[in-house]
């Protein structure tokens, strides 16, 4: 025990935390120690266009697994009802992202680093492993590595290098490598890819479609036998495929040029192309009873197509798993640069669907599992944020200028806990777990943002006018940013 | 970027002699999104108010990804046997896809050079 205690004490990080308690912000100035500002806000000079953010947002959504969820839509509804069930399901995932990427955009930090206000720092790094660090970082990773090696054991049945287990490997190994470049590489990625991707797709779809003789006027004359009447479950189904990208939008909205970048970018994209995706799969499904466009497209005869789509597909949405579990894990343990965690993480995923589920034939359900379970907590999240910034802090804490709300930098004071924060992510992610899985009430997803949303707003409006400390214990940014 | 619209506007040509209506339509698509992609950006960049080097840098590279990116399109539907395409358009078609990525890749690192801006702008 006095062996560990003499270890920390003199460690770096203590060193740099007793530095940091006596250096003023003024005098400090941020640093990019782990790499990609994963501790620091991003510097005027690194910033991109909006295109780019728009390109790395389609890059994330370019993928067969958003395709396959139109298919649920498909059990439900008609082809009308399924477009207008995905636009307003859509519209819906657009301002709430759109809120929070703005954040990002105006304070130019990380998610992680949002957090340590309506949360607490300790509150902040329980939050980074629930939105991106276990979740992206591992689960997802790990589930999208294997689904990336089921798609193309299907695509190419016989060939052992595009059996599950080999190309599970392959795969998570080259999504791993954008990953590891860091916000750079994962743009030249989602620039070389997205274009085409998307028209690729598009064609594929109505090729499929005319290989099973149906012309692109009996696309709206399609329907399961029994059509649901009531749109609420399909618009909380569709909110609830992408309420936890939402919250992680200021990973990227960081690197926007204007502070509106991340929140235009979001929103177009999830508005129209997110919507087209669904109603690819739902269609898809109706028409040919599969939503598997890309096996379709190499059942037609476009099989390097096909393979462009998977491979690429999946390998841009993955590695932003990866970066943003990558930034989430440098915030909670800082002994590793960010590259690091990459690899650490990277590797775990890859063996996860490698071994697991290709060699050994597992099941990924438990990780899947756990991964919705987690989920549960992440919109709450998203809801104490959206409460905090643009709520609290302009109108009862009075700082209107957005850019002065949440400041960072080293010898930044932060409390240990906030109280309100908790609590409400608590209240939420009850109320979200009830009201989806025990006793369905409306839109579980939109219930537990809601009850974070009100809980934390009455909790800290109440403490604050009443003069009682809202945050428990406290946090000095060390030089480092951590 | 002249070159990258004008190859465009050659597959828009080529549409009619695909031999097939889903090789028409294939032609059509993707001389399409490279035509309108160039007469969006090219005034962008010949009319900016601002001459700065950065900033018609940023809208070259942002005009070539954009192609360089469907010419990755172009080889892989080429020689799709579900278009039907005759062999010779096909090859065509296969060539102005590899001309687009290679010489867009090139073009994309060059002015990223020359401007000091990241490749993905």
């Amino acid at each position: 025990m006095k062996n560990v205690l003499e270890k920390y004490l003199n460690s770096r990080d203590f060193k740099y935390f007793i530095e940091g308690a006596y250096m003023s912000a003024t005098e400090a100035r941020p640093t990019d120690v782990y790499g990609d500002y994963a501790t620091a806000v991003v510097p005027p000079e690194e910033t991109r266009s909006t295109l780019n953010i728009f390109m790395v947002y389609m890059g994330v959504l370019a993928v067969v697994a958003a395709i396959f969820a139109g298919s649920a839509l498909a059990v439900m509804y008609d082809a009308p009802r399924i477009l207008l069930v995905a636009l307003i399901g859509d519209i819906i995932l657009a301002i709430l992202g759109g809120l929070i990427a703005y954040i990002g955009g105006a304070t130019r930090a990380n998610t992680y680093m949002l957090l340590r206000y309506p949360l607490g720092r300790i509150g902040a790094m329980i939050a980074a492993l629930i939105v991106s660090g276990i979740s992206c970082g591992i689960l997802w990773f790990a589930v999208e590595t294997w689904l990336f090696g089921v798609t193309t054991s299907v695509m190419f049945p016989d060939n052992w290098f595009f059996s599950i287990a080999v190309a599970s490997i392959w795969g998570g190994l080259l999504m791993m490598t954008t990953a590891y470049a860091g916000y750079k590489g994962i743009g030249v990625l989602s620039y070389l890819t997205v274009p085409f991707w998307y028209v690729l797709v598009t064609l594929g779809f109505f090729a499929a479609l005319d290989y099973a003789g149906i012309s692109p006027e009996r696309i709206w004359t399609l329907g399961p036998e029994k059509i649901l009447a009531d749109l609420g479950p399909g618009i909380t189904f569709t909110v609830g495929l992408y309420a936890a990208g939402c919250v992680i939008t200021p990973d990227v909205s960081r690197y926007g040029e204007k502070r509106w970048s991340g929140s235009v970018a979001w929103a177009v994209h999830v508005a129209v192309f997110m919507t087209l995706l669904l109603f690819i799969g739902a269609v898809m499904t109706l028409a040919t009873g599969s939503p598997n466009v890309i096996v379709a497209i190499a059942q037609i005869g476009l099989g390097a197509g096909a393979l462009m789509l998977a491979i690429l597909g999946q390998w841009t949405t993955n590695d932003n798993n990866l970066w943003s579990g990558s930034l989430a894990f440098v915030n909670v343990v800082p002994y590793f640069k960010r590259r690091t965690w990459v690899l650490i993480l990277g590797i775990v995923g890859t063996i996860i669907a490698g071994v697991w589920g290709g060699l050994l034939g597992m099941s990924l359900d438990p990780f899947i599992t756990f991964g919705m379970l987690l989920g549960i907590a992440i919109p709450p999240i998203g809801g104490i944020l959206i409460a905090d910034y643009y709520i609290f802090r302009p109108y009862v804490l009075g700082i209107k200028d957005p850019t002065q709300r949440y400041k960072f930098g080293p010898g930044t004071r932060y409390g240990l806990i906030n109280i309100p924060g908790i609590i409400a992510l608590i209240a939420g992610c009850i109320i979200g777990y009830y009201t989806t899985y025990v006793q369905v009430i409306g839109a579980g997803v939109i219930n537990s943002i809601l009850t974070a949303f009100i809980i934390y707003l009455v909790l800290i409006t109440t403490m604050h006018k009443l003069g009682i400390k809202y945050e428990a214990g406290a946090w000095i940014e060390r030089p480092t940013g951590f | 970027m002249i070159i990258l619209m004008i190859l465009s506007i050659i597959t828009l040509a080529l549409a009619p002699f695909t031999g097939h209506y889903r090789g028409f339509y294939l032609c059509i698509t993707l001389g399409s999104v490279g035509l309108v992609t160039s007469i969006v950006y090219i005034p962008l960049i010949h009319y900016a108010k601002t001459a700065t080097i950065k900033d018609i840098g940023r809208k070259a590279i942002q005009d070539i990804w954009i192609l360089t990116s469907m010419g990755i399109g172009y080889m892989v539907t080429a020689f799709a046997p579900y278009f039907n395409i005759v062999p010779a358009i096909s090859v065509i078609l296969f060539l102005i896809g590899a001309f687009m990525s290679i010489y867009g890749a090139y073009n994309l690192i060059k002015i990223s050079k020359r401007t000091g801006l990241p490749l993905a702008v």
